[in-house]
């Protein structure tokens, strides 16, 4: 990176941060420091909640995602907007009526104290997994940049977080966000021109789209109905439907967002607001990955992203072999860009047997070139079976760093980095929440100063991220980082939702109920997942109703229980 | 629905809990919370789905046009 690139990102970060760190002075009370007084307007909401979600991995998987998969991936966010639907009409309004500052409270109102504490539970133990993870997404940037260990770079970033969080709680994170989100957009727009005006000049946009199209990136929508397919619409609309109206709607780091709206009609409009704009943005990140695609058609993509394994193999025994690869691959790329210009010659001619005659050569050399990359990928776990072989989240890494010019990759790098933070400092301060109120205020100190709470919150906030740092040590050998979120995510997600459709519209289920049911539902959840029964996005389906059927059932045998007891 | 903040547990015996429930008829005053857009908050929760049936509309023309 150049020193014009290190002084845009420097600039960026630390006005952004400043502003937070001042906005935020003067905290005194845990309702000040956990929910920002509860004084935020809807568009503060609104980024914030989307800020939250839009992690690091968004900007770094999504394009990666984009690259090697297509558009498919923009149906997990079908079932978004209805979860806000839900959420506005359900949700907002109950958690508004009982002031709660966590969404556990309510249970323990609704059901008992056992419950509440399950939840709890369930959630820590996946927000802080995941919020592990985020923090990993943008240390490997440094690491590749800084040509140090990635180790050094998650510790580095993760007390940058702690620091402005554990200072300013939710208004440092609320603020910051809000000026992260506009940063964030200006950078999008500004990344997909540059990649388009990156094209050869005679190839438009349009043509690009017809290229990627013809090599099966233009996916956007699949209609089959295939339990066993990550993502299609149904999988997207039911499953996906499940899944964000238990994180938006039960994932603490997302209800302490709309819980800052000072009023029920903010809190909604912020959603509202986070319904309309997500799936554009994310069919627009996807885009820019297909846009990458369709670049490294004319210009030779390296033969795998991740620069670490490349020095890994060249240093090993197994130098010549990946030399060869590397030779083979360099001569697949020529054979498939001059199909790739027949392609481009047979689009402009309008010749639609020519183009699909072209579309089908220039897929068949494309197999040929990944080919070569699943043998490069073979190799290095040959070499090292601990490899990381999965490139997806260095590709788009790669592409900034290699061929947009100077500044801008700064600012790129500086937008993965606010991503980052923004979903990294709701996590702390979620995981700060739910621990102080649903653990520490509830069952250990009931009757402290606002002052004792508010230290305990910072200190919390401390621990946990130095939690999440430990965490983000393992996150390498995940694989491809968005998904193995939402993964993680959709093993617990299910449950918790169910627990609360339960609260919400099953009247005559008790605690005691729920509580087993949840114990089941989620051992099953766990058991499928290990057994590959379907894919992870109706895992969500299968918990929430498992924990509705489940209590049903044991809530009808406590009645009859209790009926036999009464008539002997 | 018991006062706001109190470790008391919900009452779920009031008339229609399950019901209305979902249109939050016992939970908030929709006077004071009026939507400060198209006049009310069905109509705001119509655009969200109406816009989205719109970009799966889009996205599937999109993706015949393409693939």
């Amino acid at each position: 990176m150049s020193i014009t690139d290190w002084i845009v990102l420097g600039i960026t970060l630390l006005a952004i941060i400043g502003y937070g760190i001042w906005k935020s002075r003067g905290t005194k009370n845990i309702e000040g420091y956990l929910l920002a007084d509860r004084k935020m307007p809807w568009y503060h909401v609104g980024l914030s909640v989307m800020a939250t979600q839009a992690s690091a991995i968004t900007f770094l998987s999504a394009p990666g995602q984009g690259y090697t998969d297509g558009l498919r991936f923009v149906q997990f966010y079908f079932g978004l907007p209805l979860a806000m639907v839900v959420l506005c009409i359900t949700f907002i309004p109950i958690y508004n009526k009982l002031n709660v500052f966590t969404a556990y409270e309510f249970l323990e109102k609704r059901f008992d104290n056992k419950t509440r504490t399950l939840t709890a539970f369930l959630f820590l133990l996946q927000r802080g997994l995941s919020t592990g993870i985020t923090i990993y997404a943008p240390a490997i940037i440094l690491s590749t940049i800084l040509n140090i260990d990635v180790n050094y770079t998650i510790v580095i970033n993760g007390l940058l977080v702690i620091g402005y969080t554990v200072y300013g709680g939710a208004k440092a994170v609320s603020y910051t966000q809000l000026f992260q989100m506009s940063v964030i957009f200006a950078g999008l727009f500004l990344a997909a021109y540059m990649v388009v005006h990156l094209l050869p000049e005679n190839v438009s946009f349009s043509d690009a789209l017809h290229i990627s199209g013809k090599m099966g990136k233009i996916n956007a929508i699949d209609t089959s109905f295939d339990l066993d397919n990550k993502y299609n619409i149904w999988s997207g609309i039911i499953g996906g439907f499940f899944l964000q109206l238990s994180y938006f709607g039960t994932d603490q780091s997302q209800v302490g967002r709309y819980l800052t709206g000072k009023s029920v009609a903010q809190s909604r409009l912020g959603l509202v607001m986070n319904g309309l704009i997500k799936i554009p943005m994310q069919f627009f990140i996807l885009l820019i990955g297909v846009m990458v695609f369709t670049f490294y058609q004319f210009h030779q993509a390296p033969v795998f992203f991740n620069k670490a394994e490349i020095k890994q193999i060249e240093k090993s025994a197994y130098k010549a072999d990946y030399q060869k690869l590397e030779q083979a691959y360099t001569l697949a790329h020529r054979e498939k860009q001059a199909q790739v210009n027949r392609l481009v010659d047979a689009i402009h001619s309008h010749n639609e047997a020519a183009i699909d005659e072209a579309g089908k050569q220039v897929k068949a050399s494309d197999a040929k070139s990944n080919s070569i990359r699943k043998e490069v990928a073979a190799l290095m776990k040959k070499n090292s079976p601990t490899a990381d072989t999965n490139d997806t989240n260095y590709i788009f890494l790669s592409f900034i760093t290699q061929q947009l010019p100077v500044g801008v990759v700064g600012l790129l790098i500086a937008i993965i980095f606010l991503a980052s933070m923004g979903s990294m400092a709701s996590g702390l301060n979620s995981l700060a929440s739910t621990t102080v109120v649903d653990f520490y205020k509830r069952l250990y100190k009931k009757e402290e100063s606002e002052k004792s709470y508010l230290s305990t919150s910072r200190w919390t906030t401390v621990a946990w991220g130095l939690f999440c740092i430990v965490t983000a040590f393992y996150a390498s050998r995940v694989g491809n980082l968005i998904e193995a979120v939402n993964i993680l995510g959709s093993l617990f997600y299910g449950t918790i939702l169910g627990i609360f459709l339960v609260a919400f519209y099953m009247k005559n289920i008790s605690g005691t109920a729920v509580f087993y049911a949840a114990l089941v539902a989620e051992a099953f959840i766990v058991y499928a997942w290990m057994t590959d029964l379907t894919a992870f996005l109706w895992l969500n389906v299968i918990g929430c109703f498992a924990v509705m059927l489940v209590a049903w059932i044991i809530q009808m045998v406590m009645n009859k229980s209790k009926e036999n007891k009464t008539s002997s | 629905m018991q006062e706001a903040g109190k470790n008391t547990r919900i009452d779920t015996s009031y008339k229609g809990y399950f019901i209305f429930n979902i249109f939050n008829y016992n939970m908030i005053n929709e006077e004071e919370e009026k939507s400060p857009i198209l006049g009310s908050w069905p109509r705001v929760y119509a655009l969200v789905i109406g816009v989205l049936v719109l970009i799966i509309v889009l996205l599937y023309i999109f993706t015949r046009q393409y693939q």
